[in-house]
């Protein structure tokens, strides 16, 4: 340090000399100047020729230089070489990253053929990047792996969920359709109903017509029944003049055919008596004519007052037998009367239900009509969550390719 | 000149007309009023349907006798050459004597009846029918 301020102060002091001799510089000062003026443009190489120089303070100053541009040479020498060592690490570890990069490989650790001081932060950064490299791929490959699989797990619930919205949409058109076609049933049940309760007033007013009808009718089968009566009883009176009729005829049959005998005994005793009896036998014969007619005339009543019991006798039996039927008549006007009766009470009950059913049916219908509304909208949605569900699971697969892709890219990354 | 006549009494017993001589007639009575009990229904002339008249005949030795008829026709008084036998051949196969002959009137012929000759006949049949019963019983 002392010596440093001496040659600084030599060097003030010649240089003073330097500057007053350089205005009338001599060649040693230009020589010296020279020298300085090249390093002091880099040329370290630059020495002054100390036998030219017989200035003993120039010549201190040329050996000063000398000796410092000496040792700034060997600096800068020692210098670029470092530089050059340093640059060739630097190049060692920027291809060997590139290597390990493009190769994958994350493995092993950084070796370079220089060491260098300088170069050791360069290797430690470089470790620390290789380290987070492979943390990191480590951690992405456990992620692509973890990716893959939670994209295939989506992939298949996205499937099945594509599955079953396609089977619930489907389900939903098949209800909707059937939900149609329980509309038109249900249409086709009101008016049917209604229908059924139209005919069913119909039914109630034609059987309460039926009901004064069969009224009527037992009232005429009573009339009926009583004048078959009456007619039974007239029958008997006739019967019993017929048989008076019958009577008076056999005594007149009886006489006619006693008068007949006597003619005839009369004859034959006219006979027997020969031509004095002959007027006898002409009378007797004439009398037997007239008994004969009488009992002709008599048979005829006879065969009449037969035909008479006959027709009186069919007559009461159509009497009685009016009777009777008159009597099942009214028995079965009441039966009739009866279920009637009940008809009436179940055409009754049937109009109240087929009126209740069509009431129903109706609300039936209405309801029906909003469920088919509400499925058509459910179907709408289904729809939608359907195309949702092709897109997602087109989406689950391109992301499960790239899950795939993503593992097939960190597979080239060796970490272990 | 008087053409002889014979007075004859024509009667009807099932489906056929006789005549019988009016002499051997009593009278003609109703079935009613004649004791029927006694009465001959059946004789060879046949069975009588209705049974609506009794002829009354004499036997002159034996009680009078009635013979159930169906009819009592009458009277009619015919020609004696009106009267007819019968032939030798249809006499032969009758059984009874009973028939004499035939009477054509109106022109048809019918049988003539000796009733008395028919009764008596009838008699002896039931006399013998009697006692050969009576002789078979024994």
């Amino acid at each position: 340090m002392p010596e440093r301020d001496a040659s600084k102060a030599r060097a003030k002091g010649a240089g003073s000399r330097v500057r007053y001799r350089n205005g009338a510089l001599g060649s040693e000062t230009r020589l010296v100047a020279d020298a300085l003026r090249a390093f002091g443009q880099g040329e370290h190489g630059t020495r002054i020729d100390l036998g030219s120089i017989r200035d003993p303070g120039l010549k201190e100053i040329a050996e000063a230089y000398n000796a410092a541009s000496q040792r700034v040479q060997s600096a800068v020498s020692e210098a670029a070489g470092r530089v050059e060592a340093v640059s060739q690490g630097v190049d060692e570890a920027i291809e060997a990253m590139v290597r390990l990069v493009v190769q994958g490989d994350l493995s092993g650790s950084l070796r370079l053929g220089v060491s260098d001081a300088a170069l050791t932060p360069l290797i430690a950064g470089i470790g620390q990047v290789m380290e987070t490299l492979k943390r990191f791929v480590t951690e992405i490959r456990e992620a692509a792996l973890q990716l893959s699989s939670s994209s295939a797990e989506v992939l298949a619930a996205a499937t099945q969920n594509e599955s079953s919205t396609s089977q619930q949409a489907s389900a939903i058109h098949e209800t909707t359709a059937t939900m149609e076609e329980l509309k038109g049933a249900s249409h086709q049940i009101a008016e049917n109903a209604q229908m059924v309760a139209s005919i069913a007033e119909q039914t109630l007013t034609a059987t309460r017509q039926g009901e004064g009808s069969i009224r009527a009718f037992m009232e005429s089968m009573a009339k009926v029944r009583k004048n078959a009566g009456e007619v039974d009883d007239a029958i008997s009176k006739l019967s019993r003049r017929v048989e008076r009729i019958g009577t008076v005829v056999e005594v007149i049959d009886e006489i006619a055919d006693r008068s007949d005998l006597l003619a005839l005994n009369a004859a034959l005793e006219g006979a027997k008596a020969g031509e004095a009896g002959r007027g006898f036998s002409i009378v007797a014969a004439e009398m037997r004519r007239l008994a004969e007619n009488v009992m002709e005339s008599t048979k005829e009543i006879k065969n009449l007052i037969t035909e008479i019991r006959e027709a009186t006798h069919a007559a009461k039996e159509a009497a009685d037998s009016n009777k009777r039927e008159a009597g099942e008549g009214e028995k079965l006007g009441g039966a009739a009367m009866t279920s009637v009766n009940g008809i009436l009470s179940g055409t009754q009950e049937t109009s109240d239900a087929a009126r209740v059913i069509h009431l129903a049916t109706q609300q039936q219908r209405t309801a029906t009509e909003q469920v088919v509304q509400s499925m058509a909208e459910i179907e709408e949605v289904t729809r939608q969550a359907q195309s949702g569900s092709r897109q997602a699971t087109g989406a689950a697969s391109e992301l499960t390719k790239l899950a795939e892709r993503l593992a097939e890219l960190v597979k080239r990354f060796k970490v272990d | 000149m008087s053409e002889a006549t014979s007075d004859l009494l024509l009667f009807q017993l099932g489906a056929r007309v006789y005549a019988a001589q009016v002499d051997d007639i009593r009278r003609v009575g109703s079935v009613r009023s004649e004791q029927s009990l006694h009465a001959i229904a059946a004789t060879v002339l046949g069975e009588p349907l209705s049974q609506e008249r009794g002829i009354v005949v004499a036997l002159g030795d034996a009680e009078d006798q009635t013979l159930l008829v169906d009819h009592v026709i009458g009277v009619r008084t015919v020609a004696v050459e009106d009267l007819r036998s019968l032939p030798a051949f249809a006499a032969a196969c009758l059984r009874s004597e009973a028939i004499t002959g035939f009477a054509m009137v109106d022109d048809s012929p019918l049988l003539l009846v000796d009733l008395s000759t028919l009764i008596r006949e009838h008699l002896r049949q039931g006399a013998a029918a009697t006692a050969e019963k009576r002789a078979t019983d024994a």
